[in-house]
């Protein structure tokens, strides 16, 4: 088991397909130095198995994982959409400056990046980039939740004067801030899902033609 | 003097120190009388105090405290000692001696008394007064059932609204409770009986508070000011016989004029933002003019419609409050804010009950510093 598990998927998928293809060259060759008709359908029944098993097994792979895809792909973008709404939403408008309050603040979501993440979904090459930027994006949006639990708590538990309610506002919204940051890393998701995988059915829809964000 | 605490000890004497001269507070009762014709209530006048000065004035005093009819002073006198135990926790400790301005019937400094007493805390109690039968009837009722000594009781017969006597006052505390710390109290709204009323509370927390010191005020309040606000206060004064009576006793006592209650009238105005401003002035409603007959014997003419102002009272509103607060350069240590009745298409009057303190004696406060910010650090 411990050597087996030194080689890598791809090793074993080409072993395979190595293996069933030399087999089904020798039932090429057995159907042409067989004799009779009788003794060449043993050769070509086994060369047809050969063949279903070559495609069949690496076409449903690939479809399957295709479809994997596709979920996590609706997921992501539903999720980016309801997030870009909930920071444009109302709970989110800057403090009035001469009647500010505390608030809760909505969180923002994160079931459907983690699931991509540990799905494997993207697992396969060629998506790199993707999964680089989803990591960055959950770590972001952690953050940004918990300093919104914070925020929170700092308003609420006791009575804090107007100006630091103005201050903890206008600190979340300072340039280069967290909230800066999370805007910025979700317009690079936005962009990457939609130049990259806006073919696939759904995403461009979803995420619409180049609209601008309505978080930002 | 040494004698003295031996006849004390029979309930039925009571020692009193006069402060000033009596037939000076006459004369100030007569000037007051002397003013010219005024319609609106400003012109001739019964001062605060000398509405209280005099037995009548004593009796009928205590008849308007029971009287139904008046329920502000009675439910006044029956919370007081809920809204005093609330404000326990801001008194200094050790010893504490009681200084009670205006003591009325008595019955709040009995509940005051009654406090340091249970827990053997109680020092001097003095009582003042410019009424010698007010400061009679309020000791009387203040210390039943209490086991203070004959000899930390110390009434005093003086107008404490007048600075020298302030003066004199402060020196006789002095001598008799050292450096320990004293409670004054004004209560029952007496404040808001005065015109000048910022200004008697600066001079008062001038002339007697030390930083040890606390002061008990009890204020009217109002969460409304408007017209029909002010109207409102004025009829829960008009309702009452008994304050009717009360408010008379006075002009009765310095004037030969023939009372007509109907001739009453309570007023209520609106005073800048601060608050609702009540006058219950008597006015010559007889159709032809009269002449006033005064202690000293002069006369004064009183023509048709003039009037004479004979009590001064203000509901306050909270921000009208904290403003003479600060005018009086004095501080609150803590507060209790009661409704008092009022029914849901009236505006709600209550009272206040603050702890005070000089300006002076309270902590700078600390800078302040801004709290941690989640989207900064």
């Amino acid at each position: 088991m411990g050597l087996v598990s030194r080689f890598s998927r791809q090793f074993f998928a080409a072993a395979t397909i190595s293996c069933l293809l030399f087999a089904l060259g020798t039932c090429v060759w057995w159907v042409t130095v067989a004799e009779g008709s009788d003794s060449r359908f043993e050769p070509v029944a086994s060369g047809l198995a050969l063949v279903a098993a070559i495609t069949g097994v690496y076409a449903e792979r690939r479809a399957a994982a295709r479809e994997r895809r596709a979920q996590a792909l609706y997921a992501l973008t539903d999720e980016l959409v309801k997030n870009s709404e909930l920071l444009a939403g109302e709970s989110f408008l800057p403090q009035d400056p001469l009647a500010p309050k505390a608030r809760v603040y909505p969180r923002l979501v994160q079931s459907a990046t983690d699931a991509t993440l540990v799905s494997g979904a993207f697992a396969e090459p060629g998506h790199d980039a993707l999964i680089a930027l989803l990591h960055r994006w959950r770590d972001a949006v952690h953050d940004f939740n918990r300093r919104l639990d914070l925020a929170e708590l700092r308003t609420y538990v006791s009575q804090v004067p107007a100006e630091e309610l103005l201050a903890i506002d206008e600190a979340m919204r300072r340039p280069g801030g967290q909230l800066d940051g999370l805007c910025r890393l979700r317009d690079e998701l936005s962009l990457l899902l939609r130049e990259r995988y806006g073919r696939q059915p759904g995403v461009a829809a979803r995420l619409g033609p180049g609209r601008p964000d309505p978080g930002r | 003097m040494r004698r003295i605490p031996s006849i004390l000890g029979d309930p039925g004497w009571t020692v009193c120190l006069v402060g000033e001269e009596q037939s000076g507070k006459l004369a100030q009762v007569t000037a007051g009388l002397r003013h010219g014709p005024d319609p609106s209530g400003s012109g001739k006048r019964i001062t605060s105090g000398f509405s209280y000065w005099g037995l009548e004035s004593t009796v009928a005093w205590a008849h308007a405290c029971n009287d139904l009819y008046y329920p502000v002073m009675r439910e006044s006198i029956g919370s007081f000692s809920r809204r005093w135990r609330a404000m326990t926790q801001t008194l200094p400790d050790g010893p504490l001696h009681y200084v009670s301005l205006g003591p009325g019937t008595g019955q709040k400094d009995q509940a005051l008394l009654r406090y340091l007493d249970s827990r053997g805390r109680s020092g001097c109690y003095i009582p003042v007064d410019v009424s010698a039968e007010m400061l009679r009837l309020a000791q009387r009722e203040a210390l039943e059932h209490l086991h203070v000594p004959p000899a930390d009781v110390l009434p005093v017969q003086l107008d404490f609204s007048m600075p020298a006597n302030l003066d004199r006052l402060c020196t006789l505390i002095r001598h008799a409770v050292g450096d320990e710390p004293v409670v004054y109290s004004l209560l029952g709204n007496t404040l808001a009986n005065f015109d000048n009323d910022t200004q008697l509370l600066a001079l008062l927390a001038e002339k007697l508070l030390r930083p040890q010191d606390r002061f008990l005020l009890e204020v009217a309040s109002t969460a409304g000011q408007d017209e029909a606000a002010a109207r409102a206060a004025a009829h829960e004064y008009e309702n009452s016989p008994r304050f009717r009576e009360f408010v008379t006793s006075a002009l009765m006592q310095y004037t030969d004029l023939q009372i007509d209650m109907n001739s009453l009238t309570c007023e209520g105005l609106v005073e800048d933002d601060r608050a609702l401003k009540i006058k219950v002035v008597y006015r010559n409603r007889t159709g032809g003019p009269l002449e006033l007959t005064l202690p000293d014997r002069s006369t004064v003419p009183f023509p048709d419609q003039d009037t004479i102002r004979l009590l001064l009272s203000r509901k306050y509103t909270p921000a009208g409050l904290e403003k003479m607060l600060v005018d009086a350069r004095v501080t609150k240590v803590g507060e209790t804010h009661d409704v008092g009745h009022a029914a849901f298409d009236r505006p709600a009057f209550g009272l206040a009950l603050l702890m005070l303190q000089s300006a002076d004696a309270a902590p700078e406060p600390a800078p302040r510093v801004p709290g941690p910010n989640p989207f900064r650090d």
